[in-house]
């Protein structure tokens, strides 16, 4: 059997030479291109084993391009390898097909590991983000009995705290007590084991209670 | 890449086959001679669950065992050697997430595809991370279950749709 053929897909011209350099001693890169849509081409033309791909690319996001290449080359393993640390996109990224996921501030060995896993159909996520989860949901199983379900009311005053508006404010709106804005804040805060203002602003964002922009 | 002996497989009975070489039973499909059905072992802890899995498998796989805990689990695919073990998360005594990694660890050749009511999208990394390849929501089953233990048995990732794409 022939070497593993990897097709690279990164709009930093430096970031796909390096990578070609560290795969090249045990894989064949057969090429590098540095947008979604290059990528479906040369992914057609070159029928690689394995496509290691960014998310942030242009015309065509990574995303995007690997849910196109599951549906034309099922074959092909779908490695990422991003910035993006976000568990939220890394979940997309499974959903649209990988079978790997890797950061860029990752080690080089991990590459090499998620390669190997890939190819013979063994998931690899960056202990980067799989830490975080092995610590939420396997050390700490009883983190699956409190699902982070909020009540309507707690959505509400997250909402609001997200949007940054007071406590004082959010009890004018929602016609409660001071204090009792200040208890929901703690029991949302309690629920979702979040500590800071800052990750309460960041959960609202990413649970599409406030817009990012 | 073909295995080296097709007397590998054994009528009726279950043969070892290497993992390196990720020989899944389809792949002897074309040939006419698929002789042994997916082997699956099942861990849920609400029997209804483990029934309408059953009945939505068909003919091609067949169910050597059904668990109700991850401890259980993990014996379970350690003693029998399944295919595909398709387990829940929430379960007593060890979750599913726990007994996949304790599965992943000693390096079984088992898939592992989770069927679990949990939409949150934190616990579909946390199942990859723990060395699944397949992640069914109990709402999509009827429709997920059979692709994505296919696509697990050939190395794939599945993932079911949220409700909200």
């Amino acid at each position: 059997m022939g070497r593993i053929r990897i097709l690279l897909a990164d709009d930093h011209t430096m970031i796909c030479a390096g990578l070609a350099k560290l795969l090249e001693p045990h894989y064949e890169v057969v090429g590098c291109v540095e947008d979604g849509v290059a990528l479906l081409k040369a992914a057609g033309a070159l029928k690689p084993d394995v496509v290691l791909l960014d998310i942030g690319m242009p015309l065509l996001n990574g995303l995007d391009a690997a849910r196109e290449l599951r549906k034309r080359m099922p074959y092909v393993k779908l490695i990422f390898l991003t910035m993006e640390s976000d568990s939220y996109i890394a979940a997309e990224a499974f959903r649209a097909g990988a079978v790997a996921y890797l950061l860029k501030t990752s080690r080089p060995a991990e590459l090499l590991q998620a390669v190997h896993d890939a190819v013979r159909g063994v998931s690899y996520v960056t202990p980067q983000i799989s830490r975080a989860m092995e610590a939420r949901f396997i050390r700490d199983p009883r983190a699956l009995d409190r699902p982070e379900q909020l009540t309507g009311r707690q959505r509400e005053v997250l909402q609001m705290l997200a949007e940054g508006r007071s406590m004082k404010e959010i009890a004018y709106v929602l016609e409660i007590a001071h204090r009792t804005v200040r208890f929901h804040k703690y029991r949302i805060m309690d629920e979702l084991g979040i500590t800071t203002n800052s990750d309460l602003v960041k959960y609202a964002m990413r649970h599409g209670m406030i817009s990012a922009a | 890449m073909v295995p080296s002996s097709l007397s590998q497989v054994t009528v009726g009975g279950y043969s070892h086959r290497d993992n390196n070489l990720n020989v899944s039973v389809q792949e002897f499909g074309h040939r006419g001679i698929r002789v042994d059905k997916i082997r699956v072992v099942l861990a849920d802890d609400h029997q209804e669950v483990i029934a309408k899995v059953r009945g939505i498998l068909g003919d091609e796989f067949e169910v050597i065992e059904a668990v109700e805990n991850g401890r259980q689990a993990v014996s379970a695919v350690l003693a029998l050697d399944p295919d595909v073990l398709v387990t829940d998360i929430s379960m007593p005594l060890l979750n599913g997430l726990q007994a996949a990694r304790n599965i992943q660890k000693a390096n079984c050749r088992a898939k592992i595809v989770f069927l679990t009511i949990h939409e949150d999208r934190d616990f579909i990394v946390a199942a990859l991370s723990a060395g699944a390849l397949g992640y069914v929501t109990k709402r999509r089953l009827s429709i997920d279950l059979v692709y994505a233990i296919h696509e697990a048995l050939q190395g794939h990732t599945f993932v079911s749709n949220s409700k909200r794409t």
